[in-house]
């Protein structure tokens, strides 16, 4: 099994296409912090300024504001809708695009079996995802952080805002992007499902960004009605569930409660509903896959 | 001799398509055996019901004695098989392709087992070159060195001359004889070309449109001794005169009103048609044709698409 992963690693790592996803997150992520490192601190003006009814802020808390820490969130928001197509880049191509190639006989003419095919490229679609966000954080966070230096975290929300003693963020970080990569990785098993119903790769694809960009269409939604009964059930609404880590518990007096999250159960629930979804999309390809015709 | 492959019955449909209709065979150990018809005829289908590509409608398909669809993993590990056209990946070298296909099977072998399989195709000296740059003859090498890359003991090709120019075609052909003779491997090829199949077999079936039309040993199929001569000619009434009072004509097989098809010994034809030019018949040409290709074209009639397969 180890040995069938490794190749299908090996397959994947060395495709150039491959190489896009990675490069392509480097650009987005180096535009956001050169923006910020000339224009970082009109930013921070423009972000405060939606709170200054209410609140008073000094130059010297604007100034420790715009720090690694925060540029990281910033990027996190805008990168992790964005992810979903680089994801499906790869697990969309798992099957059909071996389909295409007639690669597919090459591996179904041997002994392997085809819940074991769809296993193993799930897991290797699983650490693709891993070493994709690995990369965001070495370029998001390490990077931000080399460059704009360590201070308190202050996320802002309708409700307020959020300030996390420096010394709080990492261990947040770390579970963000490991929640994320569980969101992510329902996004690689349902491109795997939509992989195995086709015979070419672009399918899988536009079908995959489909699904999601529609399902984050009705996650968005403010219809009182999707509220209960439809929004709870998409996976776009629980893909975001990281931001959870962020948001934390505070005294009486206001302040912040050092290793505190607001509301674990929501996360844990949306990690269970991600999960949920990852065996349902896997056991539907498995069970397609194991009768589907190979006439390619 | 033990049969390796059992199939029986064997029927695939695909929508309100029928590509196989009750087909049975028997292959024997140590046999080469041909797969023949034109393209369309259901032969990929079979081998693809052969390979569990693709899942049978009805019948049964034993291997080496046991039910292909319960010990698929047990049976798989001791064929090898091409089907339809080598597909490898082509940003990898041979060597790759060929260590991914051993560990596919579930075998780890010695660098110098792979160069030595390389080396039998004839590849050895380009084990590091990516697929994408060999020729379509390299491409059906490399497929054959990765079918038989866990040595098993059955094989199958499904038209393995496809797209290869004349000396490709001939190096396969030099390939599957010796597997078969060096190495008593048993192989199951499939063509839409007589020629190829009369070269390398030692049985055959003939499938058409879906049927299994005949399947038997090429020797007793082919009379050496015999041939098929095909007359054009004036006067049909005629020459059906003559033909009844020669004995040594087989059968008469009119295709047109100036064309037929005569079975015959070979060294007949001068006789023949002395006496049909004697007759006063007007003989506008006479060409020997090859028996089993007259076979053929008895078993699936269209002539129209036979020019295809005798191509």
């Amino acid at each position: 099994m180890l040995a069938l992963l490794w190749i299908e690693l090996n397959k994947i790592f060395r495709r150039p296409r491959t190489y896009i996803a990675f490069g392509a997150m480097a650009a987005i992520v180096w535009l956001i912090q050169l923006a910020l490192y000339f224009d970082g601190q009109a930013y921070v003006d423009l972000m405060l300024s939606n709170l200054s009814g209410a609140f008073e802020f000094s130059e010297v808390f604007k100034k420790q504001l715009l720090n690694g820490y925060l540029i990281c969130f910033v990027i996190l928001n805008t990168l992790l809708i964005q992810m979903p197509l680089l994801v499906a880049l790869v697990a969309g191509d798992a099957i059909a695009g071996e389909a295409s190639q007639g690669t597919l006989r090459f591996q179904l003419t041997r002994p392997i079996s085809r819940s074991q095919l769809i296993l193993i490229k799930f897991a290797a679609s699983a650490m693709y995802v891993i070493a994709l966000l690995i990369w965001l954080a070495l370029l998001a966070l390490a990077g931000s952080v080399l460059l704009f230096g360590m201070n308190d975290l202050v996320v802002l929300r309708s409700t307020g805002i959020d300030q996390m003693q420096s010394d709080d963020v990492l261990w947040r970080y770390l579970a963000a992007f490991g929640f994320a990569s569980m969101a992510l990785i329902t996004v690689a098993a349902l491109s795997l499902l939509l992989s195995v119903l086709a015979d070419n790769p672009i399918g899988p694809i536009i079908a995959t960004m489909s699904v999601v960009i529609v399902f984050t269409i009705l996650s968005e939604l403010n219809i009182p009605l999707y509220d209960t009964t439809v929004k709870p059930w998409l996976f776009t609404t629980h893909m975001v569930a990281w931001k959870g880590f962020f948001y934390v518990q505070a005294d009486a007096e206001g302040t912040t409660l050092r290793g505190s999250i607001e509301n674990l159960p929501a996360i844990m629930r949306s990690l269970g509903i991600l999960v949920g979804y990852i065996i349902l999309f896997l056991g539907t390809a498995i069970y397609i896959f194991k009768r589907k015709d190979i006439l390619t | 001799m033990s049969s390796l492959v059992r199939v029986s019955h064997l029927s695939k449909r695909f929508g309100s398509f029928q590509a196989v209709r009750d087909v049975s065979f028997e292959v024997q150990a140590g046999q080469v055996y041909g797969f023949l018809g034109q393209n369309g005829a259901g032969k990929s289908t079979t081998l693809r019901m052969l390979m569990t590509l693709i899942r049978p409608s009805s019948g049964s398909i034993e291997v080496f004695g046991m039910d292909l669809l319960r010990h698929r993993r047990a049976i798989l590990r001791q064929i090898g098989a091409v089907i339809e056209k080598p597909d490898h990946y082509g940003y990898l070298s041979a060597y790759e392709n060929l260590r991914m296909a051993a560990v596919l099977c579930g075998i780890r072998p010695t660098r110098k087992k792979l160069m030595e399989q390389l080396d039998f195709v004839g590849l050895a000296d380009r084990y590091k070159s990516p697929v994408k740059t060999f020729s379509q003859g390299m491409k059906q090498r490399l497929g054959i060195a990765t079918a038989l890359v866990h040595e098993p003991s059955l094989i199958i090709l499904d038209e393995p001359t496809n797209g290869l120019d004349p000396q490709g075609i001939a190096d396969i052909r030099e390939l599957i004889r010796r597997l078969s003779r060096e190495q008593g491997k048993t192989l199951i090829v499939s063509s839409h070309l007589l020629s190829e199949i009369e070269l390398i077999a030692d049985s055959l079936l003939i499938l058409h449109q879906g049927e299994k039309r005949m399947e038997g040993a090429l020797r007793d199929l082919l009379n050496p001794a015999e041939t098929v001569a095909e007359f054009e000619l004036s006067n049909r009434a005629l020459t059906d005169s003559v033909f009844a009072s020669i004995d040594f004509i087989a059968s008469v097989d009119w295709r047109s009103e100036q064309q037929c098809c005569v079975r015959l010994p070979k060294n007949e034809i001068p006789e023949i048609v002395r006496r049909l030019t004697e007759a006063g018949v007007r003989i506008q040409s006479v060409a020997s044709r090859h028996s089993l290709e007259y076979y053929f074209l008895q078993l699936t009639q269209t002539e129209s698409h036979a020019s295809a397969v005798v191509d």
